[in-house]
């Protein structure tokens, strides 16, 4: 159970870069599937936390990118369904090129002053299905 | 009105924040820091008592052991040491950065070589949570069954060494050895496997690579 540590972490993470008087609407994290965190219990774990720095309403938005390998051998990337995977060439060492992303990557705020510098209109947005309340998961496509 | 503000951090960068500090002090006292991360039951605090027996004399090792509950590892390991520092952690499934500062504190780092911090037993939250440490290394057992370093991929990829314990146990259990040590190779290049049993008093491979590098410290990149 990392995950009521990594809620908590986020939480403080968050705190730094939140205006004055903001309140949190959503955060975006993008973690892959080396990190072993369970989506339910991150965001069981989110919903305590979040209450707790007095934002109940916040969301977390949590993207899975896939495992990506590259064959040492013939250099092939591809998306392997599990990390094991070896390459149709037959060779059985890889590289990691992802699955291995562990970031918060933006948060959304209501603040009734414009947040300072660092706007912007891009990024990803959530499509993914609602586990629960609150919590929103996305699993990416690949491309190497 | 709603902002969209980007930031792109590490989650844990706040712990990390803390690892850098911890790094530091292990730096400036001169002292060679090993996470070491298995399952419980794995061995190593079986491995932690051949090597502070083993190892009187060449290496002065100081030990910081986090178990959920009960000081009796830390009990353990003080028969051999006086270098011992017991953390519980409660419901928490590994160390993280804070513990460690706080542990370090009750050390005299100045008198030490090595330190070896004995990770919570788990193969998934520890690895996630940077120490200070200048190497992790990542240890599963025969009993646990040959699947485990595949399951476990991010201990295979972050460790600097893994260990495999209790091949004593190979004529007895089903374990099959090839594709263990594939698996490993398939996701670590660089790691050595070393394969000891703490048991019959064979972990020359492990003692081998320790001494090796708690003397030149520079040769490990990979951690932090
Ligand atoms: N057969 C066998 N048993 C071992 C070996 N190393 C440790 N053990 C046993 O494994 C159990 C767990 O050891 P311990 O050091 O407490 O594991 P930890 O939880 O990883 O610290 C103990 O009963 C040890 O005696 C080994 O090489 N072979
Ligand atoms: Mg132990
Ligand atoms: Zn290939």
């Amino acid at each position: 159970m990392h995950e009521v540590s990594i809620a908590e972490s986020l939480i403080a993470l968050i705190r730094r870069h939140m205006p004055t008087n903001g309140k949190l609407i959503r955060a975006t994290v993008r973690i892959g599937p080396m990190h072993g965190v369970v989506s339910e219990a991150m965001g069981m774990a989110w919903n305590i936390a979040s209450s707790e720095a007095g934002w109940p309403a916040a969301q977390l938005n949590i993207i899975t990118p896939p495992w990506r390998l590259r064959c040492v051998s013939c250099g092939r990337c591809w998306a392997p369904a599990t990390v094991d995977e070896h390459c149709v060439c037959g060779f059985t060492k890889a590289d990691i090129m992802g699955g291995d992303e562990f970031q918060l990557d933006s948060i959304e705020v209501d603040c009734p002053v414009k947040h300072s510098k660092r706007r912007s209109t891009a990024g990803v947005r959530a499509r993914g299905r609602t586990l629960k309340k609150g919590v929103n998961h996305e699993h990416q496509s690949s491309n190497c | 009105m709603s902002t969209k503000v980007p930031i792109v951090e590490n989650v844990l960068k706040l712990n990390d924040e803390m690892a850098i500090q911890n790094q530091r002090l292990f730096q400036q006292t001169g002292v060679f820091v090993v996470d070491l991360i298995g399952a419980p039951g794995a061995g190593k605090t079986a491995l932690l008592e051949l090597t502070l027996r083993q190892l009187k004399g060449v290496l002065d090792i100081g030990v910081i052991v986090g178990d959920p509950a009960t000081c009796r590892d830390g009990d353990r390991l003080a028969k051999h040491s006086e270098h011992i520092v017991q953390v519980n952690t409660g419901s928490g499934c590994h160390l993280d950065a804070n513990q460690i500062r706080h542990a370090m504190n009750k050390l005299k780092l100045a008198d030490l070589d090595l330190l070896i911090i004995e990770n919570v037993g788990n193969l998934i939250c520890p690895v996630s949570f940077n120490l200070g440490q200048n190497c992790k290394v990542g240890m599963f057992s025969v009993s646990e069954g040959d699947d485990k370093a595949a399951k476990h991929p991010n201990l295979v990829v972050s460790a600097d060494a893994l260990i495999l314990n209790k091949i004593d146990l190979l004529p007895y259990i089903p374990f099959d050895l090839e594709c263990f040590r594939q698996d490993v190779a398939h996701l670590n290049r660089t790691a050595p496997l070393l394969e000891i049993s703490v048991a019959r008093n064979q972990a020359k491979a492990w003692l081998d690579w320790l001494t090796e590098n708690a003397k030149r410290p520079e040769h490990l990149t990979k951690s932090n």
